[in-house]
């Protein structure tokens, strides 16, 4: 009874699995779900060959396990038989070999056009993108930055992507250094980022949401945290989100003052607040910082306890970034706190 | 039987590999919050500053009461080579990161990130601030000289970056200054005449290099760079 | 008795009539001695015997009436006398001569940065010298040089700009301090080097550090107290920028309010440049101040898309509010550094058979603009020089029209850009005769490969973000001295140098030219002609402006600093490396042998006909320059 125990327990454990892959699944915390995706036109196109080609390995798979089995159980049944059966070329044993291979030569054409025509199809997006955003990455972020006819509106941020809900979107995509690759797999296909070029690709939500990304190529010793938050929004909601962050945070508090001359000194080396005198373009940009849901490329959760610990011991969360462990004192910290803190 | 247990032996790894591809779909990277490394001083300490104050005032206090790591050793170097009653006491201060090439094509990095270029132009040429591409430093070669130079500044233009830039930096860049200032020289002085024969470096915008003397070309008298001849 | 009373009480009657009338005379001669500034410089810049503003007048002409001095005599100029400013750096200023004394003022270096001479014109005589308080930092966000240009006058008193933003009135006559003001902070980038000018009682200065990420801007100050009465940026909104509603730009693509922050991405014109460190020039009877901004900041264009108004932009403004009547972008998000500094020499220029009145910018993207100085409208515009920058000035819109094939992607290497960065002409100040109606222009003959980078902002470090390589153009020529007919437009004569030439130029009514090249020639041609008529070697190359006087003695004068400096110049008078061709953002490239011509100098040269018989009569005093 033992022996058949095993392969219950695995029964039981697959179909709660199958439970865990269903519609609600798809939330920033699970990011992998291959059966289905939330993007528009290539998420679908996507989501409709993997379905098909899933289905159709199965139904080859039952097909062939069952033929097998027949094979077993038929040799079974006829164990008493004479042992001697000699190797004959009678016609019905060929003709499963013609009909099989007749068969899978068939499908497999068909599954190969279906291939071609799903990578025609999401090469380029039914209509021309109305917003286009620019990914540079660095080891181990993201640079990104909004494109739009009227200049005054372009501006960058870092690691979290905003993205309008139900119309294409174009990415061009760079690196600074190595070859990274940006992959948000609920709503599309990975797309390498190649020193000295410009890749370009689109993507699509369906759905507003926050979805989880990740560098897809081995960039160095951080490439496991180099996250990225996709949050997809309805068009309005990104309007007011794109208004916002063009919209310096200015204080009359002496403490965020006291704490932006701080951050000035400490940090502007390397990051840029818009609107203040930090201009540095070595690591990511700060505007708005606690408009982003996480640190780090996704390697933190964006909450006051986790951006001090940051700050104090970046080297301790992402061992080997480029951000040093600055030599800082406690009050010091808090000031630098205490003006990120009301950079919503 | 031996057959049976074959099937179910592949029907059992075939479960196994789509539960882990199911369990692989719930995993949450592991979250560590780091502890500062330095404890932080008790809030009522220094940090205060009086009421009224302008922000740079309480910037300022804070600085005054924050001691910083810098070696203590550093402050005795001096920056003459002019020791009256002849007697030397200088210590000695190595680079941490000497001979370490990554620490140099950071240092490279730096230069750029931190518009050491604007001033000294690429490769240490000079401009707005004196050459760092021969060996005749104002301010003294020695690494310790030269990070003291970064870290003070100098009164007339070198920026003071010791508050603006951690240790480390400051020695990557020390590094990097330590490699593009090997000149190749035949003599102790420089003559300069318009006919002697010259070289000069393969200019950056062709070539980016952390030892740009490795790479010369003849000189072209103002004309167009030889190497895209 | 009565009557001899009566006379009496009516001579003391008519005495004290007398008098009285006579004190009122006294006192209308008294008001109309201190009627407005204006008129006083006004007339002042016509006496050919004095030289009270950088560019002889108004108008920038740099022409001077004086012909004692002519072709057939020039030849045996030579040296009346010397004096040592100080500092070797590079030496731009143009001396000025006011009431027999002449103003000169030397580079920030040395014991006492920007130290103010005044010497007695004729003799050579130390009479006075300032010092400022010296600031040696701020030799840490000069660009070029720690040049300054010169000095201006007005009222007696001597205006001084010391490359620390402080701005010092002297008294004339004794050197006295009268006010000092701040007018900004070298620890945001920001310099003055430029020769301000005082017009309607008011000092208009401009910035520095377009290479610096300085918000660029013109201030104007009170002459008698220092204070700011008025202060026009040049990016940013209508209200800092001074656009209000009498602004009328010439084409409708600078039409738009806020354009100032519009055609920059977000927050990005704070650091956008547009400094005013060029000359200033002024048409008294439309009462307009014409000046240019420089290049937008970075110099990485890939970081600021959009036109960058109103940087490389000539700004035609009222000098008693600072409001704009128009503006003329020269070069709509610029690629290369080509600042729109450069001299308006304001001239009246025979049309297509009308009078027009006219600026005359010879820019640094290589075009002569003709621009009607009314409304903004370019009439002409041509090469002079050897362009592959730009494909040409459309008229119709206005707009200058770049060569999509040079574009300088991010990290790409762009070759054979020409003209290179320092534009065709840079600063130096080309000269106008009314005469032979010809303009007279010192420029260079430079290409460069130009590479861009991301560059971040640290406020008081260079806002580059680019590498770049000059070299000589074709024909291996690096500057030249011509001639140039604006009407005509099309170059008379020239004169090929070695070396760019980045001294002034002066021309005078002898038909005699003058300018100075950096191998340490001081040169003087025939005005129609083009001949050299006479030469000098002075002990280091030539940045400085020439000018010309008559002294107390009857005797013309011509006076020029000598010492080599400035943006080409520093691989000669400082320690840069010739032979890393990308220093002094790129120029090395192409000035990498000037060490074995010249180093650095301090010499205040005046020249003169020898006193024995060879000079011609004096001019009658009071002589006045023929109209333009």
């Amino acid at each position: 009874m033992r022996r058949h125990s095993v392969p219950m327990a695995m029964l039981g454990r697959l179909t709660l699995i199958a439970g865990c892959c269903g519609p609600a699944a798809a939330r920033a915390d699970v990011p992998m779900t291959y059966l289905r995706t939330f993007g528009g036109m290539k998420g679908l196109q996507i989501t409709a060959l993997t379905w098909g080609l899933l289905i159709l390995s199965i139904v080859v798979v039952v097909i062939t396990s069952a033929l097998v089995l027949v094979g077993v159980l038929i040799r079974r049944s006829r164990a008493g038989a004479a042992e001697r059966e000699p190797v004959s070329q009678t016609g019905s044993g060929v003709q499963w070999i013609y009909i099989g291979v007749g068969i899978s030569t068939v499908v497999l054409a068909a599954a190969m056009v279906w291939n071609g025509y799903t990578i025609a199809a999401i090469n380029s997006p039914p209509r021309d993108p109305r917003l286009t955003i620019e990914v540079r990455g660095h080891q181990w972020w993201w640079e990104v930055r909004y494109l739009s006819e009227d200049q005054s509106r372009i501006f960058e941020t870092a690691n979290e992507i905003h993205m309008p809900v139900g119309e294409p979107v174009r990415f061009k995509v760079s690196t600074a250094d190595v070859i990274h690759s940006f992959w948000v797999p609920a709503i599309g296909d990975k797309i390498d980022l190649i020193p000295n070029q410009t890749n370009t690709t689109w993507l699509e939500a369906g759905r507003a949401g926050v979805y989880r990304g990740q560098c897809a190529e081995y960039c160095g010793g951080q490439h496991a945290h180099m996250g990225i938050l996709l949050v997809a929004q309805e068009p309005a909601d990104f309007e007011a989100w794109w208004r916002h962050q063009l919209t310096p945070v200015s204080s009359a508090d002496l403490a965020v003052q006291e704490g932006q001359q701080q951050f000035v000194l400490h940090c502007g080396a390397c990051h840029s607040i818009r609107g203040t005198r930090a201009g540095g373009r070595l690591g990511p940009d700060l505007s708005h910082l606690m408009s982003r849901r996480s640190l780090g490329a996704a390697t933190l959760p964006n909450t006051i306890g986790h951006l001090s610990g940051w700050i104090a011991d970046p080297q301790r969360v992402k061992p080997g970034n480029l951000m040093p462990t600055l030599d800082l004192s406690g009050p010091e910290l808090a000031s630098i706190r205490a003006f990120l803190e009301v950079q919503k | 039987m031996a057959r049976a247990a074959r099937l179910v032996t592949g029907l059992v790894v075939l479960g196994g590999a789509v539960a882990a591809m199911g369990l692989l779909s719930t995993f949450k990277p592991s979250v560590s919050i780091a502890q500062p490394t330095r404890p932080a001083e008790p809030a009522a300490d220094a940090g205060a500053a009086p009421l009224g104050a302008t922000a740079q005032d309480r910037v300022n206090a804070l600085a005054a009461v924050h001691s910083g790591t810098a070696d203590a050793k550093l402050l005795r170097i001096p920056v003459t080579k002019l020791f009256p009653g002849n007697v030397s006491t200088a210590p000695k201060i190595k680079n941490p990161i000497q001979g370490n090439a990554e620490a140099v094509a950071r240092g490279m990095r730096y230069f750029v990130a931190f518009n050491c270029v604007g001033c000294h132009a690429a490769n240490g040429g000079g401009g707005m601030g004196p050459s760092l591409s021969n060996s005749a430093f104002i301010y003294g070669g020695d690494p310790a000289n030269i990070y003291l130079t970064i870290y003070q500044g100098r009164p007339r233009g070198m920026p003071a970056w010791g508050a603006m830039l951690a240790d480390n930096i400051i020695w990557d860049l020390v590094a990097y200054i330590g490699s593009i200032s090997k000149q190749p020289s035949q003599q102790w002085g420089t003559t300069v005449s318009a006919t002697m024969p010259k070289i000069e470096q393969v200019p950056a915008e062709y070539q980016s290099t952390p030892a740009p003397w490795n790479y010369t070309e003849t000189f072209s008298d103002g004309q167009k760079p030889n190497r895209a001849k | 008795m009565a009557s001899l009373q009566g006379l009496a009480v009516a001579m003391v009657h008519r005495k004290l009539l007398l008098a009285v009338f006579f004190t009122c005379v006294l006192g209308v001669a008294a008001i109309a001695q201190t009627s407005p500034p204006a008129a006083d410089l006004a007339s002042l810049q016509r006496d050919d015997k004095q030289w009270v503003m950088s560019g002889k007048n108004y108008s920038a002409t740099r022409f001077s009436g004086l012909d004692q001095i002519n072709t057939d005599n020039v030849k045996q100029l030579r040296l009346a006398w010397s004096f040592s400013v100080g500092p070797s750096r590079g030496q731009e200023a143009a001396p000025l001569i006011i009431n027999d004394t002449m103003y000169v003022v030397a580079p920030y270096a040395g014991p006492h940065p920007n130290q103010v001479f005044a010497l007695d014109a004729t003799t050579g005589e130390l009479k006075w010298s300032y010092a400022p308080k010296p600031n040696l930092a701020a030799q840490g966000v000069a660009c070029c040089d720690v040049v300054n240009r010169g000095l201006a006058y007005d009222q007696g008193k001597i205006f001084l700009n010391t490359l620390d933003l402080h701005s010092v009135a002297l008294d004339a006559e004794t050197g006295k301090e009268l006010w000092v003001t701040k007018l900004g902070d070298i620890n945001l980038g920001e310099t003055i080097t430029m020769a301000p000018l005082v017009v309607r009682g008011k000092v208009l200065i401009g910035n520095s550090g377009g290479e610096m990420g300085v918000r660029g801007w013109l201030t104007a100050l009170d002459e008698n107290t220092g204070k700011i009465v008025w202060r026009a940026y040049s990016t940013g909104p209508d209200a800092e920028v001074l656009i209000g509603p009498d602004f009328k730009p010439p084409y409708e693509w600078m039409q738009g309010r806020d354009m100032g922050v519009k055609t920059w991405p977000s927050e990005a014109w704070r650091q956008g440049g547009g400094t005013a460190w060029g000359f200033v020039s002024y048409d008294p009877e439309l009462n307009l101040i014409y000046y240019g901004t420089s290049n937008p900041g970075p110099w990485n264009s890939n970081q600021r898309p959009g036109d960058n108004l109103w940087t490389a932009t000539i700004f035609a403004r009222d000098p008693d509010t600072g409001f704009a009547k128009w503006a003329y972008q020269t070069s709509p998000h610029d690629l290369w550094d080509h600042d729109g500094i450069n001299e308006s020499i304001l001239v009246d220029l025979e049309i297509d058979g009308r009078s027009r009145r006219v600026l005359i910018h010879p820019g640094r993207t290589g075009y002569m603009w003709v621009i009607d100085r009314a409304t903004g409208q370019v009439i002409s515009a041509d090469a002079y020089d050897h362009v592959t920058a730009y494909t040409g000035v459309d008229l119709n819109t206005g707009r200058i029209q770049p060569n999509e094939a040079l574009h300088p992607a991010l990290g790409r290497t762009v070759e054979d850009v020409c003209p290179a960065p320092p534009g065709a002409k840079d600063w130096q100040p080309a000269a106008w005769s009314p005469r032979t109606r010809l303009l007279y222009v010192p420029h260079q003959h430079l290409c460069a490969n130009f590479k861009t980078s991301e560059v971040g902002y640290i406020a008081g470090t260079p806002y580059v973000g680019a590498t770049v390589d000059m070299y000589a153009g074709p024909g291996g020529y690096r500057g030249e001295f011509m001639a140039w007919d604006p009407v005509k437009r099309t170059k008379v004569w020239a004169i090929r140098e070695k070396f760019p030439v980045w001294s002034g130029a002066l021309v005078t009514a002898g038909d005699v030219a003058f300018y100075g090249t950096m191998d340490r020639w001081f040169k003087a041609v025939d005005a129609r002609s083009g001949t050299v008529l006479w030469q000098f070697r002075a002990g280091s190359g030539f940045i400085g402006q020439p000018v010309t006087y008559m002294g107390a003695d009857g005797v013309q004068y011509v006076a020029i600093l000598s010492g080599v400096g400035g943006w080409p110049g520093v691989v000669a008078n400082a320690e840069v490396d010739a032979r890393v061709r990308n220093s002094a953002l790129g120029f090395v490239g192409a000035t990498q042998d000037l060490p074995a011509y010249t180093v650095g100098g301090s010499t205040l040269l005046v020249f003169a006909l020898p006193p024995d018989g060879a000079q011609r009569p004096a001019s009658p005093p009071g002589a006045r320059s023929p109209p333009q």
